[in-house]
């Protein structure tokens, strides 16, 4: 089953994670692909976790990702991101993060004993590297979504344009174009579509910098 | 700002389609879509022709009335409503199916208890046509209790089929009416939590446009009509005469002025005849597999990565309750071993346990009850394939990673700075009455005891709001608040959301005055059930489910009749008022409700945006 794709998408309840794997989704369908997908909404509406698993490929029957087994992580915040990556990325997974967050109340974790920094962008890959994962492409995904798609709400597909780049996701940029088109809230689809490029665009600049 | 927009919000925004997209009435047979389990369901439902569809919103199958209700204004035919709780939903679809016509409801795990007095009434009477989805939760992911509701419908002796695919979802639901027809009882049809909010390609089949259309019909009979409590004998009575006849005990005299069902006869072999059954692998393998519902997935991923489907065999049972019995002893007599893989609770391997003490030589049976299988939570192929290599006596191709993943899930819990719980969104309604409740509960003597309930507010249990001290379930926050006061501990808070107050908060209402309790309740008056999804209720904004108008009940003037010793309507976005107003009302002996009155903030934005892209402004957010 290796060469299947494992795509983790993950973000606080709000920022369209679920739009994210719909779109993934229907593009693999509509691209004549075997594709299960499966999702995780908050118990919430807003800053609980939230995320899907989209799988395509031979042998594929859960949707389910087993842990360790995500060929991409896609972040939609920070710190997010470095949760479901703890659990789902390996050494080759490819994680591709927002660089922002969205701090959150509720319950500390009781159990803390020797709490590490998760303050900055940094910290969240400094903490995934000292775990084995270091293909982590961070991006200042909300500002390019303010500047180019008009809203924060655009980040979900800056952040698919850069999971795009990455190859991961084995989908033609013209079918995930049309999708992000067809399945745009409201009058939303050419902005949407426009953050999705930024987002292509933001991670091969990126990558240029990095030896993998 | 917000209040302001709120106030011009008149009417419910339309529900979202994140979890179903589709116009599932439209595609023609053999069309293949990618669909969601709600979209399964509905269009399972839509092919049987099915004509009353009724549910109480919970997780993972309320978004299958968004999907009806469209249908619903093509087939305006069919009736599909929002129920104020889950007893009503499964009463109006068995009065539609009394009423000869192919009758729905849905609810979630939690759901299922509401409708047990109805359910166990009604399941001997011979009621045809009539079919219940329900949602578990293994892991407790959306609900309060992983519970597993199998149990309770054996309580009630009601079949139980187990889809695995969403194809097979939408089979089985077209399927179960057929099977209810057929048995002459309810059947449950039963989803989990990862398959209800799953996404996959469906085939689908055509729409049974002549069924949906038949007339309603209604029989009257004292005999054969629809009481649970028919005169029909003596020194029996006719409810045990109806039971004795599922178990084939009725004295021939009564049988024949009875319906022929239903029978356990007939359900036994409509179990064996099950057409979702299916056997796979070596007949002659040591090990079987008997499993069924969405986990058979997990079994055929997990044989696949071990490539043991050559070695192993699989008998998938489309129907978990009864298991087929023809099927599970010739599984018993054929293999060496046998583990059953189901999630939640033992339900299959018991009666399996039990199929085998009469088949000689029976297989040795694994599952739960021999530690194999954990009980609680998803049982993915992380679990299964250890499992079942340890019983092929090899070593798991998971182990290093299984050793990692244990070692990370200690670093996450003892070195992560996670919050648990939540919060509401910016500009939430609840947010100001919540956090205010406490605070004045914290200042006045006394222990300053407040029970949550369903719904959003269910957030403010936690930090930073901390506000409620007991949380148990659907409407009975005020209940145990009453119990608490009665014990003497001073007045007690409660605090409910509108949709939980038509639920079943009233009933509770109702008990406090009339048994004097001292308690201030607080209903936060949102207008939607709105962590479900925002579904229209009986006082939000006087819409049915099919976008009908209808009466908006106000709370205010519901509740005043009551005879509750203090009542006032608060702005919700106001402080200072809630601030007084809880002083006054905790200050009366008594029963004190207050309702907080503001529009869920997220009804308010989307509101915001249609109207900001109906006067063409650009920015209105993806
Ligand atoms: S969905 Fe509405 S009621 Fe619920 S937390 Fe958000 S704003 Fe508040």
């Amino acid at each position: 089953m290796t060469g299947n794709v494992n795509a983790v998408v993950v973000g606080q309840s709000g920022q369209g994670a679920i739009l994210v794997s719909k779109v993934l989704a229907t593009a693999y369908h509509r691209s004549g692909l075997a594709v299960v997908a499966t999702e995780y909404p908050a118990i919430t509406h807003r800053y609980a976790i939230t995320y899907a698993h989209v799988r395509s490929g031979r042998g594929v029957f859960s949707p389910r990702i087993r842990p360790r087994e995500a060929s991409i992580v896609v972040g939609l915040e920070a710190f997010e991101c470095l949760r479901a990556s703890l659990l789902f990325a390996n050494p080759d997974t490819v994680v591709v993060s927002n660089d922002s967050f969205i701090r959150t109340d509720g319950e500390p974790n009781h159990l803390l004993t020797e709490p590490i920094a998760v303050e900055t962008i940094g910290d969240i890959v400094a903490a995934l590297a000292g775990r084995g994962i270091t293909r982590v492409v961070p991006l200042g995904a909300t500002r390019l979504a303010f500047e180019v798609v008009g809203s924060r709400a655009g980040t979900n597909m800056v952040l698919l344009g850069a999971a795009f780049a990455s190859g991961r996701l084995k989908l033609e940029q013209a079918a995930l174009e049309e999708v992000i088109i067809d399945l745009a809230p409201r009058d939303t689809g050419e902005r949407n579509r426009q953050g999705f490029l930024a987002g292509i665009a933001a991670y091969r600049a990126a990558i240029r910098e990095e030896r993998w | 700002m917000a209040k302001k927009a709120a106030d011009a919000a008149t009417e419910l925004a339309e529900p979202s389609r994140k979890f179903t997209d589709q116009d599932v009435h439209l595609g023609g047979a053999g069309e293949v879509c990618l669909f969601t389990c709600n979209d399964s369901i509905a269009r399972g439902a839509i092919e049987a022709g099915v004509r009353i569809a009724a549910c109480y919103p919970g997780a993972p199958v309320s978004y299958v009335i968004d999907a009806l209700a469209t249908a619903a204004q093509t087939y305006t035919d069919m009736h599909v409503e929002w129920s104020a709780n889950e007893k009503c939903a499964y009463e109006t679809a068995l009065g539609g199916a009394m009423s000869g016509l192919r009758s729905l409801c849905l609810m979630k795990n939690v759901g299922v208890p509401w409708i047990l007095d109805p359910l166990a009434s009604s399941s001997m009477i011979g009621v045809a046509g009539l079919v219940i989805v329900a949602g578990d939760d293994p892991g407790a992911e959306t609900t309060q209790a992983e519970e597993d509701f199998r149990n309770l419908a054996r309580f009630a002796e009601v079949p139980v089929i187990e889809p695995s695919t969403l194809q097979e979802v939408k089979d089985a639901v077209r399927f179960a009416f057929e099977l209810s027809e057929r048995v002459a009882m309810p059947v449950f049809v039963r989803v989990t939590v990862r398959q209800g909010y799953s996404r996959a390609a469906v085939s689908l089949g055509d729409i049974d446009h002549a069924r949906r259309g038949r007339a309603a019909w209604f029989g009257k009979s004292v005999i054969n009509g629809w009481t649970g409590y028919p005169a029909i004998g003596w020194p029996e009575t006719g409810t045990s005469l109806l039971h004795k006849r599922f178990h084939g005990e009725a004295p021939d005299a009564y049988l024949a002025l009875l319906r022929p069902e239903p029978t356990e006869r007939t359900v036994l072999a409509a179990a064996d005849d099950n057409p979702f059954n299916a056997t796979s692998g070596p007949t002659d393998a040591a090990l079987c597999i008997i499993t069924a519902g969405f986990v058979a997935l997990e079994v055929a991923e997990s044989l696949a990565l071990l490539e043991a489907a050559g070695e192993v065999a699989v008998v998938k049972l489309g129907i978990t309750l009864p298991v087929p019995p023809r099927l599970v002893a010739d599984t018993l007599a054929r293999h060496r071993e046998v583990l059953v893989v189901e999630e939640t609770e033992p339900v299959i391997e018991e009666q399996v346990r039990a199929l085998a003490s009469e088949v000689p030589g029976a297989a040795r049976i694994l599952g739960k009850k021999t530690g194999q299988l954990p009980y609680s939570g998803e049982i993915g192929s992380d679990i299964l394939i250890p499992a079942i290599a340890d019983l092929l006596g090899r070593p798991s191709p998971l182990a290093a990673d299984a050793a990692a993943h244990a070692e990370t899930l200690d670093f996450v819990r003892h070195r992560l700075p996670f919050r648990v719980g939540g919060q509401f969104c910016a500009g939430c309604p609840e947010t100001a009455p919540t956090r205010v409740l406490r605070e004045v509960l914290d200042a006045l003597p006394g222990l300053g005891i407040a029970c949550g309930d369903s719904g959003c507010g269910f957030v403010a249990q936690y930090a930073p709001i901390g506000l409620a001290n007991t949380f148990v379930c659907m409407g009975a926050g005020l209940g145990v608040a009453m119990g608490i006061s009665h014990a003497g501990l001073g007045k007690v808070a409660a605090v409910m959301g509108d949709s939980t107050f038509f639920h079943s908060g009233i009933i509770e209402l109702i008990n406090a005055v009339y048994n004097r309790a001292n308690v201030l309740l607080l209903i936060l008056d949102n207008k939607s059930s709105a962590e479900t999804g925002h579904q229209p209720h009986p006082g939000a904004f006087g819409q049915t489910a099919t976008r009908k108008v209808t009466k908006e009940l106000s709370l205010e003037q519901v509740i005043r009749p009551l005879q509750v010793d203090y009542l006032k309507v608060v702005d919700a976005y106001d402080p200072d008022g809630l601030r007084r107003t809880y002083h006054e009302a905790m200050a009366v002996k008594g029963v004190s409700v207050v309702i907080a009155t503001g529009i869920c903030a997220l009804i308010v934005d989307r509101h915001r945006k249609d109207l900001k892209q109906q006067h063409g402004i650009v920015g209105a957010g993806a």
